[in-house]
């Protein structure tokens, strides 16, 4: 991520923080993941652009080994930090990747990071860094925006999120601008991303060393079938503004 | 839980506040802002000063996202010593007898303001600062201060609300190393190293032992006797029942839970103890106490002030060890680096401080260090002693 991308997230901790109590992330995709993910216990994990530490944390409080949270954002990483010494001490946050942590990890989560690569390049170092983090057979985790998001931008809005293409005609085009914004309580913030297509996230995985992806759409776990989610959710469970890819690292990358 | 509409993008300028108490503001929010070296302006340090002496007001400056900057405000203390202006401003003309206010936590010996972090820091600093002024004023004080900042961190805030810094103060610090006290001795000099390992010895022939405990274990009544004792030894004015106090507000509060207490006893009699904090990497020393109807010559001060703490800091993954204020001499004989700490202060009447002249004392106190701690002291005085020149 270049330094100007994380940047932009220095004020956000306590608001994205909060996210995790909006019904979109706790009722879809909290869950969604964690169900994901399955047992960590004693798994080595990195959470590639931890943010405050959610994810972090929560792997920790299930039992996992290793936790490292890897955020460049200092903003986000002071949260995290300070979060976890009081609720799960024992995990380490850093600030950039150091050659010892390279094939270190069993699973590597990587939540809302793909969309802040802003090129071509940029997305294919991304990949490759979450890949060259995981042991062979290590699994990757990451949610990019979903290919096939609604481009409108009232779309996500009753749900406290707001995505804007910036060129609405042309909205699924690699690399095009995507405003995402948060707003709860009065509380806003805004930060600048960018759409990849399918092709163009399978194509930088798979040149990573990313074997076997499945694409898993979002659902609300909780509910034996999706009617039965609570109703102001069905909106968001018919386009999820994100969605999980899930690959291995190959033992002989190509 | 409820969604408001989105505000246009003009909705980005910060607003700031006053709060009677430190429990109106999140202390999640709160923490997000303090540093690994900040530990005494983190929630649950002021939170604990709050349970014990009673709520003091809190800056806050909000940006659209939330809280972007905040610290307490107190009054300094009203009789020489740490925490009276006149004492710290000595050698720099000024209204120093009148009423000042002073920002961050009561009685701290490191202050840093609470902060974003990135391109708006500067902003936000500003608008905290431009707030402290306002409530100064309003209040008939003369203008505000925050003292015993590290240098670079006053320096940043002094530039940020056009104040003046004033170097006041040094503490000590020293890295440990992975290995710990070892690897700290492979680095002195043969003298150095042979005094450690006398006084560990003394310490063992005396029969005495170090034991590692959390400070919610411990009796407050017995701590507070012991740290009383040392601190009327060295001139302190607060009595036992103030310690005391003091510990259950930390109780109270939550922040004994990143305490260390490093207790020597000789058979099962505690005659000395160091209450340390854990936070971030770094270990904050901050309590010693000790019972001195107990005529030890068994060097307990320094095994569980320095040696014992650089063991227990490298086996628990700490990379700091800060050691506070005092005892500048013994802490750099035992590897410690003296750090500059300077008062950041801000007038309301602008004429009222001569930034020449504070310039001219910080190098006098430069001067003084260098002659006093040759090769002790941090890269930060390198910075106060090109702050000197005028082209600068």
């Amino acid at each position: 991520m270049s330094k100007n991308n994380a940047g932009q997230f220095n004020e956000l901790a306590t608001l994205y923080e909060d996210t995790a109590h909006w019904p979109f992330r706790k009722e879809i995709e909290i869950p969604s993941v964690l169900q994901a993910i399955g047992d960590v216990e004693g798994l080595s994990v990195l959470d590639f652009g931890c943010g405050t530490g959610m994810y972090s944390r929560w792997l920790k409080q299930r039992g996992a080994g290793r936790v490292v949270g890897y955020d460049p954002t200092k903003g986000m990483l002071n949260y995290a930090r300070r979060r976890a010494e009081k609720e799960s001490p024992g995990i380490s946050f850093v600030t950039r990747l150091s050659p010892d942590l390279i094939g270190q990890f069993d699973l590597v989560l990587a939540v809302h990071v793909l969309q802040y690569a802003s090129s071509g390049p940029e997305l294919q170092d991304m990949c490759a860094d979450m890949v060259g983090l995981l042991r062979p057979d290590g699994r990757l985790l990451t949610l990019p925006i979903h290919p096939s998001y609604d481009p409108r931008r009232s779309y996500y809005e009753r749900y406290g999120l707001r995505l804007s293409a910036d060129d609405l005609q042309k909205p699924y085009v690699d690399g095009g601008g995507v405003r995402i914004r948060l707003c709860k309580n009065g509380k806003q913030g805004s930060v600048f991303a960018a759409y990849w297509s399918a092709a163009s996230l399978e194509r930088a995985l798979g040149q990573a060393g990313l074997r076997s992806l499945k694409w898993r759409e979002l659902d609300a776990p909780e509910c034996a079938a999706l009617g039965q989610a609570p109703k102001e959710l069905h909106a968001y469970l018919q386009k999820p503004h994100s969605i999980i890819i899930e690959g291995v690292r190959a033992r002989d990358p190509q | 839980m409820k969604f408001f509409p989105f505000r246009s993008d003009a909705s980005h300028a910060f607003c700031s506040g006053v709060s009677q108490k430190l429990s109106d503001m999140d202390e999640h929010e709160w923490d997000a802002l303090v540093s690994d070296d900040n530990f005494y302006n983190s929630y649950r340090w002021l939170r604990g000063l709050e349970h014990s002496l009673g709520a003091t007001d809190v800056l806050s400056v909000h940006g659209s996202a939330g809280l972007v900057a905040a610290c307490t405000l107190w009054e300094g203390d009203q009789s020489p010593g740490m925490f009276f202006l006149q004492d710290c401003m000595a050698g720099v003309r000024g209204p120093w007898q009148e009423g000042f206010l002073w920002l961050g936590g009561r009685r701290n010996t490191h202050n840093e303001i609470p902060c974003i972090q990135g391109r708006r820091r500067h902003q936000a600093l500003a608008e905290l600062g431009r707030c402290a002024l306002e409530y100064a004023q309003q209040r008939g004080y003369a203008g505000f201060v925050m003292p015993y900042m590290p240098y670079q961190a006053a320096v940043e805030f002094a530039d940020a609300i056009g104040g003046a810094v004033v170097l006041h103060s040094a503490q000590a610090s020293l890295e440990v190393p992975d290995t710990g006290l070892a690897g700290m001795m492979a680095s002195w000099r043969a003298h150095d190293r042979n005094q450690t390992k006398s006084e560990i010895a003394a310490f063992r022939r005396m029969g005495s032992r170090v034991e590692w405990g959390v400070p919610d274990e411990l009796d407050d009544s017995v701590a507070a006797d012991l740290i009383t004792q040392n601190r009327s030894r060295y001139g302190g004015m607060q009595d036992r029942e103030w310690v005391q106090g003091i510990l259950a507000g930390q109780r109270k509060s939550g922040v004994s839970y990143f305490g260390a207490a490093a207790v020597s006893k000789r058979d099962e009699d505690m005659t000395a103890l160091a209450i340390f904090y854990r936070f971030g990497a770094t270990l904050h020393l901050r309590y010693f106490g000790a019972n001195y109807s107990l005529d030890l010559n068994d060097y307990r001060y320094f095994v569980l002030c320095y040696y014992e703490p650089l063991n227990y800091a490298a086996a628990n993954g700490l990379t700091k060890l800060r050691l506070s204020t005092s005892a500048l001499r013994a802490k750099v004989n035992r590897g410690a680096k003296i750090e500059p700490q300077a008062l950041v202060v801000k007038c309301a009447d602008e004429q009222q401080i001569c930034h020449s002249e504070a310039k001219r004392h910080n190098h006098r106190m430069l001067r003084e260090y260098q002659d006093k701690f040759p090769g002790h002291l941090s890269r930060d005085w390198e910075l106060v002693g090109s702050q000197q020149n005028p082209t600068n």
